[in-house]
Order: structure tokens, then sequence, then C-alpha cells
């Protein structure tokens, strides 16, 4: 077991490396002096030269890599040119919304993806599942800014129930928050809803057809002790790996909602990063959400360990 | 095990009421089957303490009525006629909920695979309290009391650990009585057995069926106990009940049944079981072609830094193999039998030792050494089903290995024909794809692409397991056709010492990555010297059958 | 399955006719006639001096572009995006799946960069990248192109290690079959039915991040008219003129969700046993 984990924390590490190398490779891939560019459009001769001396881009490529990930190893993600701030006091302070809407669509997706994916499986082929599984392909197609967008139109313009656009932080009042938060909560969860809902009743029906739901029924017990004790329990594995997985998505969501919705966290302070051509900020949301991921999986690997007796590393 | 005294009191005779009683039932198919009936017609009683035998092919429709009396039948199957009672109740046309109540309660199901029958995500003890928790009010003390009593009348020795075990922790065996005990905990006037033992080792085995017998026994319930394998009615049968094509057309007592069968039906079946004695051949005297000395295979555990012992899948392994000789390598699943057959075919590489293929040593040799060698040495695999590329045409995947020994395709593709006709399948099958050919046929198939490179030495895994006991024996008739024709040395890897009694000059057995015991057939079938070996032949069911020696 | 066939080649056949299926230029700017709503219509007058009807059916942009003109345009880009991705990133997720599954000493080094890439959130790498190699529907491909490759090699890595153990691949073993012969021929023909699924699936997804792209200004230049040019040209004024968000969104969702349709279509019919790679 402790084995194990040295190992799982082993892989981890490595995979991070290669996230660090890919996010260093990304600014050297650029045509164009690799100071001038993360200096940014705006910067000076003064401010570039300074920068080139900094990360020594006279020197060898392995050197500036070694340099720049002692830095970020040391916490220190560099200078926004644009913003004009350290990149971890932007990162910091941009954080709160979009942890608020990826927790609040994750709780939402599962507590109604769970339960349909489950219902559909066990009337496998009938009138729910078929409706299930044709909103889940729909869901899954329809991008996310359409879907923010429509649900806009709709409740906020038209039957103006909702704010339209922004953010509210907790601080300021319950109310405000919640209700800022449930348009984009309900666009971003449209998308995560489908892929969990597809996921659970596709592993529940696997389930449903081994030998031990056979066993289950021959020993006297009702359907819902079948479904939720025999069939869902061993239906979870797969559901929690996908869930994790879809923290890509999650992110990417949170990317196109907060633009969609003008909500000041990260994704949007991304996108107006990539627009400036900021790099140290892209690379160091890019950084973050990737250690973020990683650690997420590296949760659920051991999250298997108490889902699944027979998994022992 | 052993053969049990005659039926000297049948405690069915003077009850009344019949455990199981089912009345003419009949079973539709769905459309487009190659008979509209699944069962059709069936008569047959289960007295209380009574074990009967429903033995057919598969596909005789003796799982369906098995299923059918638990209520458990899937939607694509439908009664459309006749009666089931359990315990005097009413089956047929039960509405769900009460079927429920009686599930478990009343009647009880035991199946085939132990491995896949429990609940991977949960602890033994906890399934075996599953069903009082949902028959009973018992009290969470009361439920853990009664479970831990049903495991040890299973024949758990210790209950306690057992109870707290998950499913992968223990043996196939232990499952079985893990299920049984979950059966019987209720006492429930019917169990119904379907195939329970043929997924185990014959030393399982034998503790399984003496188990069924004795709980039957004891707790005066019906046993519906249902096989395709006469030598397991011979040791277990009160009644026998023959089936076949949905049809009941033979039923009696089982010493009447086995003295002197009437249907055809059944007198195949009891002659599919190959007889235990084997016949006596002439001694072999061709050069050796096949010689292993000290072949050993150590899988590494994974991963760089974990330190765990490797897995030892067979130690120090000498063998030795003949022109026209064909040797059986016998072992119960995990003995390691398998690992030596394919580390001499070169699929894997030994450990460590030596493989002399026709005075070369093959051992350690790579890929691109071994690539022109390996026409001399072809293997049939256990699994007809996955041994040819779905892909292709037959003829294609016959015809592939001389076309890469530079054969030109026209005399490859004579030869093909040839073979089908030692096969004994027609030519045309070349063309066809796998898929449309029964698991005898493939396994007919594979042989014949084994045998297209001309090779010295044929390897055969398990090559009838896979399969019907009535193709079985069409297969192995086969294989030693094409010993006796072809002069090629064969070793044939085994679970079943009948089969070995059959087409084996030499045997070997093998237990626990060693080989314990080897020499002439007869030799060794006659008086086995090591204990391991001595428990294996006392462990063969139907030893009490006419023709099982 | 057949509507989303139906469905599909209409939109291929829109992209491929629209230059004779409207009577706009999409690129033409016409002040007066900005931000026309649906079905406006408009009277224009032709170089012969006549003067004849012609209807906006999804208006006009704030630049006074004919939207539909634009979405048809639009067409093109999504579905030459989607096609280019699905083909490349199969190309070389192939390639390197067999390499992974077969070279044993590259499999681990291999596996740890395709994880590496799978950690950055997919449309953050595409952002990204399409931002580095700065425009244009190349850099898009690319970016998309890199950001799928991982999950392509993953699916052939799995599928080769699966096969190998087959016993059919065994017995060609045994028959003197050759490393490469043995890929040709019992190989890759094991992996085409869920790698032409996985392809359909990328190629939906790909227009979708390109639509992304595009939308927040990263992808596509904004003169080509791409749907997610269209919906980004159209958000200032959401509120009141809806239609030039609504009439592309339309049109993306209803392309990717036929080619999803076709590609779970296809996975039923190639083979029922292998599911959706996520």
């Amino acid at each position: 077991m402790l084995i194990y984990a040295a190992r799982r924390v082993a892989a981890t590490i490595i995979v991070l490396a290669i996230v660090a190398v890919v996010v260093f490779a990304l600014v050297r891939m650029a045509p164009g002096d690799p100071a001038a560019i993360i200096a940014g459009p705006a910067a000076t001769t003064r401010d570039v030269a300074a920068i080139r001396a900094e990360l020594g881009l006279d020197r060898p490529l392995v050197v500036q890599f070694a340099t720049w990930l002692a830095h970020v190893a040391r916490g220190d993600l560099g200078q926004s040119f644009f913003f004009h701030q350290p990149v971890t006091a932007l990162i910091a302070a941009r954080v709160g919304p979009t942890l608020a809407l990826a927790l609040a669509t994750m709780v939402l997706s599962v507590l109604v993806a769970v339960p349909l994916g489950a219902i559909a499986a066990w009337k496998h082929g009938g009138v729910v599942d078929r409706i299930v599984m044709g909103v889940a392909v729909a869901g899954f197609s329809v991008p996310v800014f359409v879907t923010g967008y429509a649900l806009v139109w709709w409740l906020a313009v038209d039957l103006a129930w909702l704010p339209v656009q922004g953010y509210q932080p907790l601080a300021e009042g319950v109310a405000g928050f919640v209700s800022h938060l449930v348009l984009p909560t309900l666009a971003l969860s449209v998308v995560h809803v489908a892929l969990i809902a597809r996921i659970t009743r596709a592993s529940t029906l696997d389930a449903l057809s081994e030998d031990f739901i056979r066993t289950a029924r021959a020993k006297g017990l009702r359907g819902p002790a079948i479904l939720v004790r025999h069939a869902l329990r061993n239906a979870a594995v797969p559901v929690v790996t996908v869930i994790g997985l879809g923290f890509a998505l999650l992110v990417g969501g949170v990317v196109v909602t907060e633009s969609v919705f003008a909500i000041p966290g990260l994704g949007r302070l991304t996108v107006d990063a990539v627009l400036a051509r900021d790099y140290p900020t892209v690379q160091g949301v890019i950084l973050l959400f990737a250690l973020v991921y990683v650690l997420l999986n590296l949760a659920i690997d051991v999250a298997y360990l108490w889902l699944d007796p027979r998994i022992r590393y | 095990m052993h053969t049990r005294p005659p039926a000297e009191r049948d405690p069915s005779r003077d009850d009344a009421r019949a455990a199981l009683s089912i009345g003419d039932l009949t079973i539709a198919l769905p459309p487009g089957g190659d008979r509209d009936l699944a069962v059709d017609g069936v008569v047959l009683n289960v007295a209380p303490g009574e074990v009967v035998c429903l033995v057919g092919e598969s596909g005789s429709g003796k799982s369906a009525i098995a299923l059918a009396a638990m209520g458990l039948l899937p939607p694509a199957l439908r009664i459309t006629g006749g009666s089931i009672e359990v315990d005097g109740e009413a089956i047929v046309g039960a509405t769900e909920p009460r079927l429920a109540t009686l599930r478990g309660a009343r009647m009880a199901m035991v199946f085939q695979e132990p491995a896949t029958a429990l609940n991977p995500l949960m602890r033994c003890g906890a399934q075996v309290e599953e069903v009082i928790a949902a028959h009973t009010r018992d009290d969470a003390g009361a439920r853990r009391a009664r479970a831990l009593a049903a495991l040890a009348d299973a024949g758990i020795g210790d209950p306690a650990r057992i109870h707290a075990a998950w499913p992968h922790e223990i043996s196939g065996g232990e499952r079985q009585r893990v299920m049984i005990a979950m059966a019987q905990v209720l006492a429930p006037a019917v169990l119904i057995a379907d195939e329970p033992t043929s997924a185990l080792d014959v030393t399982t085995q034998a503790q399984i069926l003496g188990l069924v017998r004795r709980l039957a026994r004891e707790r005066a319930t019906g046993v519906l106990f249902i096989t395709h394998d006469f030598a397991v009615v011979a040791d277990i049968a009160d009644r026998i009940v023959v089936l076949e094509r949905g049809r009941v057309v033979e039923s009696g007592e089982r010493d009447r049944v086995l003295r002197d069968p009437q249907h055809a039906a059944t007198r195949a079946l009891i002659a599919a079981v190959p007889g235990l004695d084997p016949p006596p051949r002439a001694a072999v005297a061709g050069a050796r072609i096949v010689v292993a000395r000290g072949v050993s295979k150590a899988w590494p555990a994974r991963g760089a830094w974990t330190r765990r012992a490797p897995v030892i899948a067979c130690t120090d392994v000498d063998l030795e193999l003949r022109r026209g000789e064909a040797l059986g390598l016998i072992g119960e699943s995990g003995s390691g039998k398998t690992t030596v057959a394919r580390a001499i075919a070169r699929l894997i590489e030994p450990s460590a030792g030596a493989i002399e293929l026709d005075g070369v040593d093959i051992a350690r040799m790579g890929p691109s050494a071994l690539r022109p060698l390996r026409r001399k040495l072809q293997v049939v695999f256990q699994d007809p089903y996955r041994s040819l590329d779905p892909r292709r045409r037959v003829g294609e995947s016959i015809v592939e290995g001389p076309l890469n020994y530079g054969v030109s395709r026209a005399s490859a593709m004579a030869r093909a024909r040839e073979l089908m006709t030692l096969v004994h399948l027609p030519e045309r099958a070349l063309a066809r794809y796998p898929h449309e050919f029964s698991g005898g046929q493939r396994q007919r198939l594979c042989i014949a692409r084994a045998l297209a490179l001309e090779p010295e030495v044929l390897i055969a895994d398990e090559p009838v397991s896979a399969l019907d006991v009535s193709v079985q024996a069409r297969v192995l008739a086969l294989l030693a056709e094409i010993r006796d024709r072809m002069k090629l040395a064969m070793l044939l890897i085994t679970h079943d010492l009948r089969v070995a009694a059959q087409i084996c000059d030499r045997v070997a057995v093998m237990h626990e990555g060693r080989i314990v015991e080897s020499g002439d057939t007869r030799e060794v079938f006659a008086h086995p010297v090591h204990p391991w070996t001595r428990a294996l032949f006392a462990a063969v069911p139907g030893r009490g059958l006419a023709n099982g020696g | 399955m057949v509507f989303a066939a139906l469905v599909l080649a209409a939109i291929v056949a829109m992209g491929i006719a629209a230059p004779w299926l409207t009577p706009f230029d999409p690129a033409a700017i016409a002040p007066a006639s900005r931000n026309l709503v649906t079905g406006a219509r408009e009277a224009v007058r032709a170089d012969d001096g006549s003067v004849r009807e012609v209807r906006h059916w999804m208006g006009t942009d704030t630049l006074g572009r004919d939207i539909a003109t634009r979405v048809l345009f639009g067409a093109r880009v999504s579905l030459s995006v989607g096609i280019a991705v699905a083909a490349l990133a199969t190309a070389f997720g192939v390639a390197i799946g067999l390499i992974a599954g077969y070279l044993r000493r590259l499999d681990g080094p291999v596996m740890r960069i395709m994880d590496g890439l799978m950690a950055i959130p997919g449309i953050l790498l595409a952002l990204a990248l399409a931002s580095v190699w700065s425009g244009g529907v190349a850099a898009v491909i690319a970016a998309v192109v890199v950001t799928e490759i991982p999950r392509v090699v993953r699916l052939v890595r799995a599928l080769v290690l699966a096969l190998r153990e087959e016993p059919y691949v065994e017995a060609a073993i045994a028959a003197g079959t050759s490393t490469p012969a043995l890929i040709v021929r019992h190989i890759l023909p094991g992996t085409w039915s869920p790698l032409i699924v996985q392809a359909t699936y990328i190629g939906a997804t790909a227009i979708l991040v390109e639509a992304i792209l595009s939308f927040l200004g990263v992808g596509v230049p904004p003169e080509t008219p791409t749907w997610g040019n269209i919906m980004a040209q159209g958000r200032s004024l959401f509120r009141v003129y809806p239609h030039a968000v609504l009439w592309p969104g339309l049109f993306v969702a209803l392309t990717v969700l036929a080619i999803n349709i076709l590609g779970d279509g296809l996975r039923d019919a190639l083979d029922p046993r292998v599911r959706r790679e996520l």
C-alpha cells in the first residue's frame, strides 16, 4: 500500500514534469524572440532586455528550463506584463468564482445524472431510457456557449427571472451569489449530466448482466435492493473515473462559460491572457489546472481502494 | 468420489407432497431458432431428500427448466403451458412480489460459475446474511449467527474467516460452498443446482458433490441437479431424467438407467464419458524430438519499485517427447501445465532451463532465429472461439503458415483442401468465416491449421475442454488418428484423466508447478505412487460407471 | 441514425454548394442593412437598374452581412476542420499507439508523455497552441490534433495489448509470421472498427473546439466566416439581436449532434462490445 502510494506519487511527478516541459516549450514554439513574447506587445526594448537577462536566454535551453522550473517550484510563476501583477496574485484573486462554478456544476451533475442513468439502465429499452439517452447525446453535442446564450435569452432576457451576466461573491449576500450562479451552472451542467448519465447507464447495464445479479434475484431480493446494492455499487468505478476525467472537460467549459456570463474567474483570465499574448499568465493557469487534474485523479485512484476491494496495489 | 451404497431407503416414497412438481411444462423459444419449443411437455417430480439429475447436452432445455422453476426465465422465453409447483405452491402465473418471497426461502439455486455468481464488492458473510434479511425479521446478531452456522454446514472449516472475506480472496471451491450456504440457510424445500461443479477442479468437485448429497439427506431438501456429465450423475443421482431437444426421453432410478439405458440419447451421453482404463499400446521407439531440462518460469512482480516475490508458474520441469508418441501433461488449474506448454512452444521465454527441439536449444532464442524452427512445432489452443482470426476466411488462416515459409499459394491451398478431408470438413469450408462454424468444427479447423506446416510436434492445450461432451469424443478420436497416421509427437495438456487415458502413451502429473509423477499411462493409472496423484484418481467422478474403469 | 446521416449530408452539401445557394457575398459590408432581423426583406438594385426583393433568412450582422450566407460558408470551415483533425489525429495516434503497444522499451516514456498532454485540459491547450501559432485554420487544426492524439494513442495501445493476447495471434506467431506481417494481417484490422468510431467523435469534438476558439477570438481570423466567428460578432448585441448568435449556434449543435448519433450508430453496428472511450 505504501509502496503503491510512493509509486503513484512518483508517476504523478513524472506527469507533472512533462506538463512543465510542454508549458515551457509553449512559448518557445512561437515564432520570434521569446523575451519579446513573454514581455508582451506593450513592452519597451528595456523590458525585453531585462527579461532576456532574467531568463538567461543566452544560455542553453536546458539551463533555461531548470531556471524556470526552479522559479515555478518556489511558487513564482513570473510577472504578468499585461496586468502588471505577479501571476500568482492574479490567480489568487480569480480563483473564487471558478471554484464556486465548478463545484456547483459537479454537485448538480452528479445528483441529476446518476439517478437518471441508473433508471435508464433498469428500464433498459423503455421510454425513460430512450428519452435519457436522446437528451444525453444532444447534451453532449450542444456547445456550452449555445446552451448559455439560449438560457440567457429565455430565463434572463425573455422572462427576466435571473441576472443576465456577472458574478457576486458569497460575502456580498447569498441571494445575489446564488442568482448569479444559476444560469452558468445550468449551462455548464448540461454536458456533464449527459456524460455522467451515459456512463452510469452503460456501466449499470454491464453490472446488471452479471451473474451475481441473477444470484441476487434467486435470493429473493426486490428490484430497488438489486439496483442500488448490487448493480450501482458495481458500476461505481467507471462512473468515478469519468467524473475525474471530466475535470478536463469542466475546465474547458469554465473557460467558455465565464466568457459568456462575464464571470471574473480563472477561465476569463485565461482568455484575456491568451488574447493579450500574456504568456506568463497563460503558463501559470495551465500549470495550475494540470496540477489540480493530476491530484484529482490521484485522489480517485486512492478512492478505488475503497470502492473495489479487488484492487490492491 | 466413492460409490454410494444402493439406496436402501427412499425418503420420497411415503411423502405425499413433492418438493418440486413440474407438470407438462412447455416453454416457447423466440421465433427464428432451430426449434419452436425450448421445453416441450416436461413432467418431473422431486421428492424431499431426493436428488434428481436432469441430464442433457447444452441446448437441450435443462437450464430453461431450472430458471422457470425459480421464476427467473428471461423475458424472451415464455411459458406457454403446464404447471410448476414448489412445496405445493404454484410458480407459473405467480406475481413477481410473491416469487421474490419464495426465492431464497422455499426454493434456492446454485449456479455454475462460483467466480461470477458472488457479488465481488460484498463480503461473503454479508451476501449470506442478505438472504436472511430479505425473508426474516432477525436482527443483526441473529443473522450473523445463522450465516456462520450455514457456512459451517456447507463444510467450511473456518466460518468466521470466510464470513469476513471478499469473494476474490477465497478459492473456487470455497466460493461454491458460500453459494450453497446462501441457498441452504433458510432450509428451502427445493435446491436447484445448475452444473455446480463443472467449473471446479476434480478434487473440489468430489467434495461439493458429497456436500450436496449430505445436505439433501439431512435437510430433506429436494435437489434438482443439472449436468451434462454422466460420470457426475453416477455419483450423485437417486433418479435420472434425460432431456433431448426439450423433451424427456428417458427417466428412472439411477441404477436402472445406468445399467440398462433405453434411449439412444442416454446411451450416447453415457458413451461420451471416456473410459478410465487406458487401452494397451505398443511401446514407442521413435527418436527424441523435444527434450526439456529444468524448465522454470517465474513471472516478475510488476513495477520497478515493488519488492514482492515473483510469481512462480513452474519449477524444474523435465520432459521428453519421442516421434510418434503422445505425452499427457495432467494437472488441475494453476498447476503450471499450460505454462510448460507455452514455454516449449516458445510463446513465452522460460526463466531457466533448456528446451531442445530436434537437437537445437531454443530456450533463449530471439524471435528471428526462432522463426525458421517454428514450423516444426505447432499448437492447438483451448478456446476454439478465439483461435481463428474472425476477420479472415478460414482458408487464409490455414495457408498463412505455409506462405510464411515460401510455399506457393497454389500448393498451400491444395494442401489445405487435403487437410479438410483429413479433419472431416468439406473443402468449401475454406472460403467461409470462423463464425459460421460450431465449436467442434472450429477446433478441427485449428487442428488443420496446425497440420498445414507438417510439424513434427503438436502441442494441444486442453483441446476439448471448451466443447460439448459428444463433440469431445470426436475431436479426441481425430487427434489420435492424426498421431497414428502422421507419426508426430503430441503433447496433450489436460485436467481430465479420462481424456489422457484415451490417447496418451505416457503421462506426467503436475502439482504446484512441479512434475510429481510420470511414466507409462497404464502403469501410472494402475498404480499411482505420489499422494497427489492418488488423490486425483480418487476424486474422478463416475468410477462406478460401466465404461468408467 | 438514418436521419442523422441525412442531416449531415445536407450540411455537407450546403457547404459545398454555398456560393450557388445565396445571392450575397459573405464578406460584403452593407452599412444600410445592419442588424436586420430573421426573415427581413430588402430591395436590391441590380446593375441593370431593375429592383428585386431579396430575403435575409437569418437576418444580418452588425456590419450588414447576410448571416445565412455566412453560416453557409462557415459550414466549409467547420467541416474541413472536423475531417482534417479526425484524419490527422487518427493517423498519428495509430502510429504512436502501435509503437507504444509493440516496443516494450518505448511504451513507458510514450505513455507518460501522453498522460502529460492529457493532464492539460484540452481546450486550454488548444487555446494556448492556437494563440502561439497565431491564427489561421491550419493553426486551429494543428492545435486540436495535438490535444486529440493522446486519446487515440491510448485506444490503439489498449487494443494492441488485448489483441496480442488472442490465441489466433499466438497461432500466427507459432506459424512463423513475422512481426510486421502480424501487425498488418491481424493487429491493425482488429483496430479499425473502434478507430472509425473514435474518429467520428474526434471530428465532432474538433468542430466544437474550432467554434469555441473562434468564439473566444483565438481561432480562425474574424474575416473568415465560421460559425464561431459569427457568434463572436453577435455577442455584443445579443440582448437586442439574439439571432446572430442563436442561428450559427443551432448549426454547430445540429452538426455535432448528427455526427455523434452517427458515431453511436457505427459503434453499435461495428462492435457492440467497444464502448465510447472517454
